[in-house]
């Protein structure tokens, strides 16, 4: 892929886009992984007594290692919220970020010498686990998602898609108003009972069989074949609006689980990042306090 | 009677429209259907909602279809009649209607006005709160804080109060730590406990006496106050190599932190499992041993630093001159074929082959003969002690007396005695009165009490007197010629033992004593119990069927140790490092057991 900085690109050829995960032709990576095969021949080369554990020189080592980098991967947090961009870009940072975290697995299990027990020690590591797998599923959402949700949503933002289902309402109020009681009945179910958001388990397709929309557009097809002529067109009317709503929330609903996909694990990484903090700092307070 | 209908609208800015509509009719239909005379184009409408029919002229009546109400005055209602002069005000769907008299005298007025929105379409949506993650899953900051506040209180704040709660304990103190305390140790713990110390989990200051101290000697001499010291502080000290690469920066950081080296701690690491404390690889060992010439010049100590190839041979500890009290032993190395003399005569190679051993066993009949069985084995005679590590000590009255026996009787049908074993002066003694008594008896004959002395006469005296003198100097001499034939080389007790020269005729002559050696390696332990399993057995490591004397050393040498103890073997090796022989706190019982534990221990230890 070109990389960003081709200067000698004709102006006004799309540049390719170089994402955070090939940043400087992964360079992030390759240090993350030299690391990880360095601390990995240390630990087996180290002859230590009596069994690998945190305490023998090379788990201190691996231990202050790993410590470092959690907190400067949390300041990851910080770093995106500054708008001065420094000397690293966002982006870069972020590269490293990922890569630098993912070495995490092999630098904190070496560390432990894979003793592990329902300690304070555990949590920490197991903390820092659920916080690095979460950071797996963001990267893997943030590198497929995306794409997806812009296809889904087309050139619409959001407030469009509210706005558009919120037309064919008025649309729909417009044209129910010659149907018969009972059409209407639904008609107005479909306006004011159906939930945009879709709920948290569950497929869409389920969602959708169940929305108020939907039950009003079946009712109108079955009206329809039996309609007389009058309401027929009034029906088929309305029908169509249905249809339109219904295709709309489908794709309403699916941007709201890719914006999902988007938070879900930050909502895990997050909160976790913060009480492994706390957790590292017990660990590291716990064992100088009874050295 | 005319009904007029009024459309009110309200402008922005507060202009206001009325479209009137007049109506000749009793009967007006209201509805969301485009043939009503009062059109109400709203969804919460009915097609045919409801209908206004004048009764009189100060009455009218309003009533909705069946599937519809309305409210008038305030109640929800079906059907209504109202008088014309109090007026009504109806509500219909978002509609409101105003009934009252017009100006014109007769005629009813009926206003009509939109006063909610027309729509049932919802108010604009939030775009926050359609797109947002808000009941999907619980807010970043308040998750943040109630695992951040747990983890703080659980896991620091605990463990920090334990500590002051259980202020001024040690190992040796027996009280238990509450409860709530032990789960907040427990909560720091970073690893499982050492089972000699199993006792001391619930409570981190029984070792760790004061906050961000390492564990001090001293509080481990608390309990282990009878240790003993590899050697002398200063010749530990001298022997211990200096820093390099590596040593030199982890020395430095030591010193930084105040961590001395030659703690307890240096070599022994708790919180490792259940058998952590004792270390269990040659390192710590041979980083000394490995050059030590090179640093003690006077060492005896010959360097090593492995035991299959860098590894002196055995060096047993030899009895060189039997003492009954003070045995002088000599350490000998194997390399210089060294030969025992323990005072004994033993060859094994005759009791373990020769047919004439076998066919002794077979004479002895009754329980003797079930004890040794057809032919002997080692273990006739060399039983394990009850810790399975050594043997207990070789007895002639238990293992030699059943053949090599030392009851003697006058004739084949008199009664036995015994001599006793280990005392030439008793045995002297014993055949002495066992002669004298004969002549006695043969003397006295069967009528003693007739022939007094004084009933006879002078030759007759005479002639007794000589027979007596006889008798006893016979008896003497009979003795003294059973001694000599006892302690001469065709004997019984020369067939086992070293008798020297007879200096004083009258005395027995003196036997050379008899000392066996029970430990042959005082620096090392050797548990035979373990050894007993395949295809092993004595002869597998002694060389005892093809040993002629007792002074050979049936000692195995190393090789033979290191045919299955061999680290360069791979996964079917068995242990050979240092700990596997040798105790660093160097005793004849390990500082912290009693002899029995340690037995037991070490045979843990190396029973697969």
């Amino acid at each position: 892929m070109a990389r960003f900085t081709d200067k000698n690109a004709p102006a006004g050829l799309p540049i390719q886009h170089e994402g955070f995960l090939r940043h400087r032709n992964f360079r992030w990576l390759k240090i993350a992984v030299a690391l990880s095969i360095a601390a990995l021949l240390a630990y087996l080369i180290a002859d230590v007594e009596p069994r690998p554990n945190g305490g023998t020189w090379i788990g201190y080592t691996l231990g202050a290692i790993s410590a470092i980098l959690i907190v400067w991967l949390t300041l990851l947090g910080v770093r995106k919220r500054s708008i001065n961009p420094g000397k690293w870009t966002l982006k870069g940072w972020t590269s490293a970020h990922v890569y630098l975290g993912s070495s995490l697995i092999v630098l904190a299990t070496l560390h432990t010498g894979f003793q592990l027990g329902w300690n304070v020690h555990t949590l920490a590591y197991a903390l820092m686990m659920i916080v690095v797998l979460s950071g797996f599923f963001g990267v893997y959402y943030y590198a497929t998602v995306p794409a997806r949700m812009s296809d889904n949503r087309g050139q619409r933002s959001q407030v469009e898609l509210l706005e558009a289902i919120r037309a064919l309402d008025r649309q729909l109020r417009d044209a129910a108003r010659p149907l018969d009681d009972q059409y209407v009945r639904e008609v107005k179910r479909a306006i004011r009972k159906t939930k945009i958001r879709p709920p948290f388990f569950g497929s869409l397709k389920s969602v959708q069989r169940s929305c108020a929309t939907d039950r009003a557009l079946k009712r109108l097809v079955r009206a329809a074949q039996t309609a007389d002529e009058d309401q027929r067109r009034a029906i088929e009317d309305v029908k169509a609006i249905l249809q339109r709503k219904s295709a709309l929330l489908l794709r309403t609903r699916q941007h709201i689980r890719y914006k999902m996909l988007l938070r879900l694990w930050l909502h895990i990484h997050v909160p976790m990042t913060l009480a492994l903090l706390v957790a590292l700092s017990a660990h590291i307070i716990s064992v100088f306090f009874y050295w | 009677m005319a009904i007029r209908v009024e459309f009110i609208k309200r402008r922005p800015g507060g202009r206001v429209t009325v479209k009137p509509k007049l109506y000749d009719a009793d009967v007006l239909s209201l509805g969301r259907a485009t043939n009503c005379d009062v059109y109400l184009p709203d969804l919460r409408v009915g097609l045919h909602h409801a209908r206004l029919q004048r009764l009189n002229d100060n009455r009218v009546r309003l009533e909705t279809d069946e599937d519809h109400r309305m409210r008038v005055n305030g109640a929800l209602t079906r059907r209504r009649d109202v008088h014309v002069g109090a007026g009504a005000d109806i509500r219909i769907g978002p509609y409101q209607l105003t009934l009252t008299e017009a100006e014109t005298p007769g005629d009813l007025l009926v206003t009509v006005e939109l006063v909610e929105a027309s729509t049932a379409v919802g108010e604009a949506t939030d775009e926050h709160e359609v797109f947002s993650m808000k009941g999907y899953a619980p807010d970043r900051r308040v998750s943040a804080w109630t695992f951040m506040t747990f983890v703080f209180a659980a896991f620091l704040v605990l463990p920090v109060a334990a500590y002051f709660m259980n202020a001024g304990a040690g190992p040796r103190d027996t009280q238990e730590p509450s409860q709530i305390a032990t789960i907040g140790n427990l909560s720091w713990i970073s690893g499982e406990m050492s089972s000699a110390h199993a006792n001391l989990v619930g409570n981190c200051r029984d070792c760790h006496e004061n906050a961000f101290e390492r564990v001090r000697d001293e509080t481990c001499l608390t309990c282990h106050d009878d240790l003993r010291n590899h050697a002398h502080m200063d010749v530990l000290s001298a022997s211990r190599p200096t820093h390099e690469g590596a040593g030199v920066w982890l020395a430095t950081v030591r010193e930084g932190l105040s961590i001395p080296e030659g703690r307890c701690g240096s070599c022994h690491f708790e919180h490792n499992g259940p058998e952590g404390v004792t270390p269990s690889s040659s390192g710590f060992c041979v980083e000394c041993h490995q050059d030590m010439d090179k640093r003690l010049s006077d060492t005896e100590l010959v360097n090593v630093a492995d035991f299959p190839r860098r590894h002196p041979e055995f060096k047993p500890q030899i009895v060189t001159e039997p003492h009954p009290v003070a045995p002088i032993f000599t350490r000998i190395s194997l390399v210089d074929r060294p030969k025992e003399s323990n005072g004994l005569i033993f060859p094994h190679e005759f009791h373990l082959k020769d047919p004439e051993v076998a066919r002794k066993v077979e004479t002895l009949g009754g329980d003797a003969q079930r004890r040794w069985g057809d032919e002997l084995e080692c273990a006739d005679c060399h039983r394990l002690d009850a810790a399975g590590a050594l043997f207990q000590p070789i007895e002639m009255e238990s293992e030699c007396q059943d053949c090599h026996s030392l009851a003697f009787a006058a004739e084949p049908d008199a009664p036995v005695r015994s001599l006793p074993h280990g005392e030439p002066e008793e045995v002297k003694r014993v055949l002495e009165d066992f002669y004298l008594a004969q002549a006695t008896a043969q003397l006295l004959g069967d009528n003693w009490r007739d022939t007094l002395s004084r009933q006879l006469t002078a030759d007759d005296r005479a002639r007794r007197q000589r027979l007596r003198d006889e008798a006893f100097e016979n008896a003497q001499t009979r003795a003294r010629m059973m001694i000599n034939r006892l302690f001469s080389e065709d004997g019984a007790c020369q067939k086992c033992h070293i008798v020297k020269a007879q200096v004083d005729p009258e005395e027995p002559p003196e036997i050379v004593p008899v000392r066996l050696t029970n430990r042959y390696l005082p620096k090392a332990v050797f548990p035979h119990a373990p050894h007993e399993s395949g295809d092993l057995d004595c002869g597998t490591c002694h060389r005892a069927e093809d040993s002629k004397e007792s002074s050979d050393v049936l000692l195995p040498g190393r090789m033979i140790c290191a045919e299955c103890h061999n680290d360069d073997r791979g996964g079917a090796a068995i242990a050979s490092d240092c700990q596997t022989c040798h105790i660093y706190h160097d005793d004849d019982a390990a500082p912290f057991m009693t002899p029995a534990g340690r037995s037991a221990f070490l045979l843990r230890r190396t029973t697969p």
